[in-house]
């Protein structure tokens, strides 16, 4: 069952002044352990802390550039034509991969040989690295989710096939790249949803998504929606996001369980890698006679 | 000297007009008078080469003195004279005169040269001489005079003239005065030529200095090559040339005498006179004595060129300037420095002054930009039209909305938010009981409660019991302080509480005994009961009882209880009682007339004014112990009986009526209820059968914090205590239930230190014999049945199982084999397995003997891991917690097996999360425990062979193996359990000699009870493992999603 022939996982990170969450982001994508990996770091020149705190990793990055660039969509899109994998994903630098995650990919492309991307459900965590809150998506429907941007980015991983038939990102976007990436491979690729959580989304005050949202993001959702020729419906977006945060509250209340987090909420998400705690005592032997 | 060869020296001072007189003389055809030739100076100093001289100098001048002795004057005289010869038979003429005008500083020679010689001595007014210095050669003599500066010219003035008049003085010179000389030329020429004994010669005036050799040389008066005659214009120049102060200090210079001596004593009055001042006499003689000085140092310093003289002064004059100078530049750089310092704070303040401009001005312009908004806006609002406002305040209602919306879920997230836990009153009485207060004075000081009034009521005591409240009181490490002592004789304890309840500010009420402990978590649980049912008045929980260490679980208090139980003597036990303020209050207190039974009489009122609700869990501790109020047990229901009198007496005959009749019924229910089959399998009550239990050592403490592992809550019931029934070491644990998760917890936990050291002892030499205790032991022959499976176990089915299958084989591999099948794993595949707490490898050596697998093992015991080494198999030295940086990264498994070690593990949660991470794309993690829903359990209760404390901190159930996955991020895929004889045979000896005595790993079992177990294991393979109730358990977990 050991497959030696594990597919190469290409992962880019763009960084921008992230300093205070870009170790966590590296070292959550590291310390997965996964033989395979292909990791591009590409840093938009930051000014601030980052460069010192990835230092000690930086030899472990296949591609490693500082160099000022044109902003996130042009880093990503940069390092997706450096990408060999055959499968391909991208983590923002105040995001987090969960332990097991790259593993889990690996094996379900293994698994299911007709899926082109796969996605998950999306846990939030603040800037002091708490679990806030869960998004639980339905099961995949183009129908929906063309319309609506609700797929967590963080969590996508895609064949490289699908990245060949529909291009890079395209650099034009500041905000909502990932929606237009996603709609163009929703085109032909075959998509699923796995029930499981995959990766860590950060809200924080400095993010994109919290501080852009209203100004270009809602400009570039409706640029994308015009291009591609998508009819919206009123409201019905909304409820669809109010059905999937209720979904989650409840995910929350009632202590539901699913693989890659551990039930509850307000834990720090550091926890779930296990860190050793010196005062308890280690495994012990087998005392079978 | 030979006749027709003579010498003659021309002397004078310089500036006389020696040159004159020598041209003048050179026109006589016999007399050859070449300029200056300055031999005698240079003889006179033969030796005194510089200081430079390539040949040591110091030798050079030693050497020739010592060589010359005291012939030198004659021998120089005589070197002198052939050197003037030689000169003068060249010219062919007859007469030689040197003429040098500084021969007055070697006149010895000048002398030795006497008598043969002619010398002819020119003088000249020494005041024309001086101002012929200045004219010709700008040398202030006056100057030089009164500075006494140490120069040739001084030394011309001064010396010059006293030498040479005190040589003509003594010796036949022919003197010349310059002044006869100018005015009658010939007749001074021809005094001269006589004197030379030479013929009388004409000479003329005009002078033809350029045909000499005159014009050549450098030596000399080179004023005459521009006067061509001989004139008198230089005579008296001094006249016109010094001033009156110049010409007192040069005739001071000299003194009246000399000017008498030399023959201008005339001239000398003359000025004088016109001065109007006395020429000084001494000051003559002091600088003549001056000025010989530095001759004679000069002179001195030329004979000894080793000695450096005032040339080293001056340099040691200079050094010292130098040095001054550098001090003072020293100084003025210290000065600079501490400008520059004093220039760069003052720069830093200005740097800073600047950056909060900067800062303020930022701010200022905010605020001007705030402001110009907020005043945009205000038109804005003022200039709105109706259709403007609907906007805005549909705009308002639309954010108003969402906002609810987002508590709402918010709400729906975290539940409906707590009310605050109320403030819990505890007392404590106590009389002369200083040998259990403090325990229970920690065990309550040790909760983690944050609104706790503890009140001690102490009746006086006469034992160190204050001293050890105080000592309590003081100790920082409690989280909880003793809020009030009350210390005075008091009626006894119920008096003791009245009073301390009288001084309570809390809301809510209860007391404990001075003997006896809280639970752990015990007043939080209480707390927040009572913050969430704020109608609840009064509630009671199931008790524990410690004796000799051991702790047990009471006979469970029935749900309900009311005033009907309580008037048929029902007896409710004290320190698991929390009442409100308020019931308190309106029964009017306890009363403080009972000694014993206060404390029933207390429930029953209370029961008759509100409900009691029953609480599930323990929460305090009762000790037993010889001496206690409540061992005389038959005073106290006489004076329960009296209570209850009171009490009947103040209630009315139709309630009495009521509770007659409640009476009945409960009577028949509870008939019903023994019939019901008991349900709780994990109680096991107090043994009073074995009581006294034998005494025990307790490792910890009385009370603590057990916690499950999943959630770090307390487990908050009791199931029974136990001492190490494997290797018979006397300290005591207690088992917990984690009551959400049906986890068992150890408590208190062995430090990894002692585990180490425990396993080392035992490793090597465990005991071999079965160990049964002295006199009663709890538990023993603990038998909890069904009638049909004592019967079942009666059948002799091990004698056609034996043909069936082998019990007694290790059948781990097989039992792990039907796991993975089960969770869906190609078991055909060569797999990496890691067996994490390998032992000595004896599943390694099945896997490699039997499957395709490639297994390694991780094992902390270094003697076990050595045994695998040499068996070869690949073994990793550590606990599976570290195993992330003992394993090389990019090894990684198909299948980790924790086998039978979770259960020995402080923290299990973080140990999976960390094997998760060495997975493999697809994995599995299989974890095999004891299982707590083993059947075994209820058979043989606390004497189940896999208790085991302090080995086993955890016994999971299913529901707590799963939660426990879950809380690792995995998904539990299959669950099985299985059993085997060994652990069969184990129980029932356990069982046989009871929690007092100890049963090692290593026995080997007799036939009776390896029949039994053979018996058993056959039902449970056929009955138990398939539902869940095998006696360990095997959960296999995947980290993946369910589709």
């Amino acid at each position: 069952m050991t497959k030696l022939e594990l597919p190469v996982i290409s992962l880019v990170t763009p960084s921008f002044n992230q300093g205070k969450f870009v170790e966590a982001t590296v070292r959550s994508v590291l310390e997965q352990r996964y033989p395979k990996l292909e990791y591009l770091f590409m840093d938009g020149g930051s000014t601030d802390a980052t460069l010192n705190r990835i230092a000690p990793y930086q030899a472990r990055f296949a591609c490693f550039k500082s160099a000022a660039d044109q902003g996130q969509s042009a880093a990503i899109a940069e390092g997706f034509s450096l990408a060999t994998g055959e499968i391909l994903a991208y983590l923002n630098s105040d995001d987090l991969l969960l332990p097991g995650t790259l593993n889990f990919v690996a094996d379900f492309f293994e698994r299911h040989p007709r899926v082109d991307l796969i996605y998950g459900h999306r846990c939030v965590i603040d800037a002091e690295n708490r679990v806030i809150g869960h998004w639980i998506l339905p099961p995949h429907c183009n129908f929906m989710m063309r319309r609506w941007d609700l797929i967590p980015q963080e969590t996508c991983f895609w064949r490289r096939r699908l990245f060949e038939a529909h291009g890079n990102i395209d650099k034009s976007f500041r905000f909502a790249m990932d929606y237009d990436l996603l709609v163009r491979y929703m085109k032909t690729g075959r998509f699923k949803r796995v029930n499981r959580f995959l990766a860590a989304f950060r809200v924080h005050e400095h993010a994109k998504s919290s501080t852009q949202l209203a100004t270009t993001g809602e400009q570039e959702i409706a640029r994308i929606q015009s291009k591609y020729r998508i009819r919206d419906f009123p409201f019905a977006g909304k409820l669809f996001s109010l059905a999937v945060q209720l979904r989650a509250a409840l995910f929350a209340r009632w202590n539901e369980c699913l693989p890659g987090l551990p039930p509850g909420i307000h834990y720090p998400i550091d926890e779930i890698w296990g860190k050793p705690d010196s005062d308890r005592a280690g495994v012990r032997s087998s005392d079978s006679a | 000297m030979k006749p027709g060869f003579s010498i003659a020296f021309l002397l004078g001072v310089p500036r006389s007009g020696t040159t004159l007189l020598s041209l003048l003389l050179n026109q006589h055809p016999s007399i050859y008078c070449p300029p200056e030739p300055w031999l005698l100076l240079g003889m006179d100093a033969l030796g005194q080469v510089p200081l430079k001289h390539a040949a040591d100098p110091p030798l050079v001048a030693v050497a020739i003195a010592e060589f010359l002795a005291d012939r030198r004057v004659r021998a120089l005289n005589a070197a002198a004279g052939s050197i003037y010869r030689q000169i003068l038979e060249a010219t062919g003429k007859s007469v030689f005169v040197d003429k040098t005008p500084r021969y007055y500083h070697s006149l010895d020679l000048v002398r030795s040269f006497l008598p043969e010689s002619k010398v002819i001595l020119l003088l000249r007014n020494p005041l024309d001489v001086a101002a012929s210095y200045g004219q010709s050669w700008n040398v202030n003599l006056p100057e030089l005079i009164t500075r006494r500066t140490d120069s040739p010219f001084l030394f011309d003035y001064v010396l010059g003239f006293n030498r040479l008049i005190a040589f003509a003085e003594h010796n036949p010179v022919l003197m010349i005065h310059y002044e006869d000389l100018v005015a009658s030329t010939d007749a001074e020429m021809n005094r001269i030529f006589a004197h030379l004994g030479l013929s009388g010669h004409t000479v003329s005036t005009e002078i033809a200095i350029n045909s000499t050799e005159y014009a050549k040389t450098s030596f000399g008066d080179r004023k005459i090559l521009t006067d061509r005659t001989v004139h008198q214009q230089s005579v008296n120049a001094y006249k016109t040339y010094f001033s009156r102060q110049e010409l007192d200090i040069l005739l001071g210079a000299l003194g009246e005498n000399l000017f008498e001596r030399l023959g201008y004593g005339p001239c000398c009055a003359e000025v004088a006179g016109e001065l109007n001042t006395p020429v000084p006499s001494n000051e003559c003689v002091e600088l003549l004595a001056v000025v010989e000085d530095y001759a004679a140092q000069r002179k001195a310093a030329c004979e000894k060129p080793d000695s450096l003289g005032d040339l080293q002064e001056q340099l040691k004059q200079l050094t010292q300037h130098i040095d001054g100078l550098q001090d003072r530049n020293k100084a003025l750089e210290n000065q600079a420095d501490q400008v520059q310092a004093g220039n760069d704070l003052l720069n830093e303040q200005l740097a800073q002054a600047l950056e909060r401009n900067t800062a303020l001005d930022e701010q200022l312009h905010q605020a001007q930009a705030r402001n110009k908004q907020l005043g945009e806006q205000i038109r804005a609002l003022q200039h709105m039209g109706f259709r403007d406002r609907l906007r805005a305040d549909w705009r308002y209602t639309k954010m108003f909305v969402k906002h609810r919306l987002y508590v709402a879920l918010w709400r729906l997230a975290n539940g409906p938010r707590k009310p605050p836990l109320p403030k819990i009153t505890l007392v404590t009485p106590v009389f002369n009981g200083g040998e259990y207060i403090e325990s229970t004075l920690r065990s309550v000081l040790f909760q983690d409660y944050p609104d706790l009034e503890y009140i001690i009521v102490d009746g006086a005591s006469a034992d160190h019991t204050l001293e050890i409240i105080e000592r309590v009181r003081k100790d920082e490490t409690l989280p909880n302080t003793i809020s009030r002592i009350i210390s005075e004789p008091d009626e006894g304890m119920y008096d003791a509480v009245a009073k301390g309840f009288s001084a309570a500010t809390g809301e809510v009420f209860g007391y404990l005994n001075a003997d006896d402990l809280l639970e752990a978590a015990a007043l939080k649980r209480v707390g927040e009961y009572f913050a969430a049912h704020p109608k609840v008045s009064v509630i009671y929980h199931d008790d524990t009882v410690l004796v000799n260490a051991w702790k047990y679980p009471n006979v469970r208090q029935p749900k309900g209880i009311g005033t009907v139980d309580l008037l048929n003597q029902h007896i409710l036990f004290q320190d698991g009682v929390f009442f409100r303020r308020q019931a308190y209050e309106a029964i009017g207190g306890i009363r403080r007339d009972l000694r014993l039974a206060g404390d029933y009489d207390l429930w029953l009122r209370l029961s008759a004014h509100c409900k009691l609700v029953r609480r599930p869990g323990h929460v305090s501790c009762f000790r037993i112990r010889p001496g206690q109020l409540s061992a005389n047990m038959g005073a106290y229901y006489q004076e329960a009986a009296t209570a209850r009198r009171d009490f009947l007496r103040t209630v009315s005959p139709l309630r009495k009526l009521m509770w007659d009749r409640n009476f009945l019924i409960r009577l028949v229910r509870n008939f019903l209820k023994r019939l019901r089959v008991e349900n709780d399998r994990l109680l096991f009550p107090i043994d009073f059968g074995n009581l006294p239990p034998p005494s025990r050592l307790l490792a910890g403490s009385e009370f603590g914090n057990p916690s499950s592992p999943i959630d770090g809550k307390p487990a908050e019931r009791l199931l029974f205590s136990v001492p190490d029934t494997r290797f018979g070491e006397p300290e005591i644990h207690h088992i917990y239930l984690d009551t959400r998760h049906n986890i068992a917890v150890t408590h208190p936990p062995v430090g990894v230190e002692r585990l180490d050291l425990l396993y080392r002892k035992h490793y090597s030499s465990p005991p071999t014999t079965i160990q049964e205790p002295q006199g009663s032991s709890p538990y023993r022959l603990v038998n909890h049945k069904r009638f049909w499976e004592k019967a079942l176990l009666r059948l002799p089915v091990e004698r056609v199982c034996r043909f069936l299958y082998d019990g007694w084989n290790d059948q781990t591999l097989a039992e792990l084999k039907l796991v993975l099948k089960a969770a869906k794993v190609d078991i055909e595949a060569p797999l990496s397995c890691l067996d994490a707490g390998c032992f000595e490898g004896a599943l390694l050596d099945r896997i490699r003997d039997a499957t395709p697998w490639i297994a390694s093992g991780l094992e902390p015991n270094e003697h076990a891991v050595e045994r695998c080494r040499e068996k070869g198999h690949p073994v990793w030295s550590g606990h599976a917690e570290s195993a992330l940086e003992i394993i090389p990264e990019h090894t990684r498994f198909d299948v980790i097996f924790l086998s039978q070690s979770i259960e020995h593990v402080g923290d299990p949660v973080n140990v999976l999360r960390r094997l998760r991470l060495l997975l493999a794309a697809g994995g599995v993690l299989v974890v095999s425990t004891p299982n707590l829903d083993s059947r075994e359990i209820d058979w043989f209760g606390p004497t189940w062979a896999h208790w085991h404390p302090p080995y086993h901190r955890h016994i999971f159930s299913r529901k707590g193996l799963c939660a426990l996955a879950r809380k690792a991020g995995f998904r539990p895929v299959c669950f099985r359990t299985f059993s085997h004889c060994y652990w069969s045979s184990m129980s029932l000896a356990q069982n046989w000699v009871g929690l007092g005595g100890s049963v090692s790993h290593a026995v080997h079992f007799d036939g009776g009870i390896a029949i039994r177990a053979e018996r058993s294991n056959f039902w449970h393979r056929l009955i138990w493992n398939r539902l869940g109730k095998g006696d360990y358990s095997f959960l296999a977990m995947r980290d993946d999603s369910d589709d």
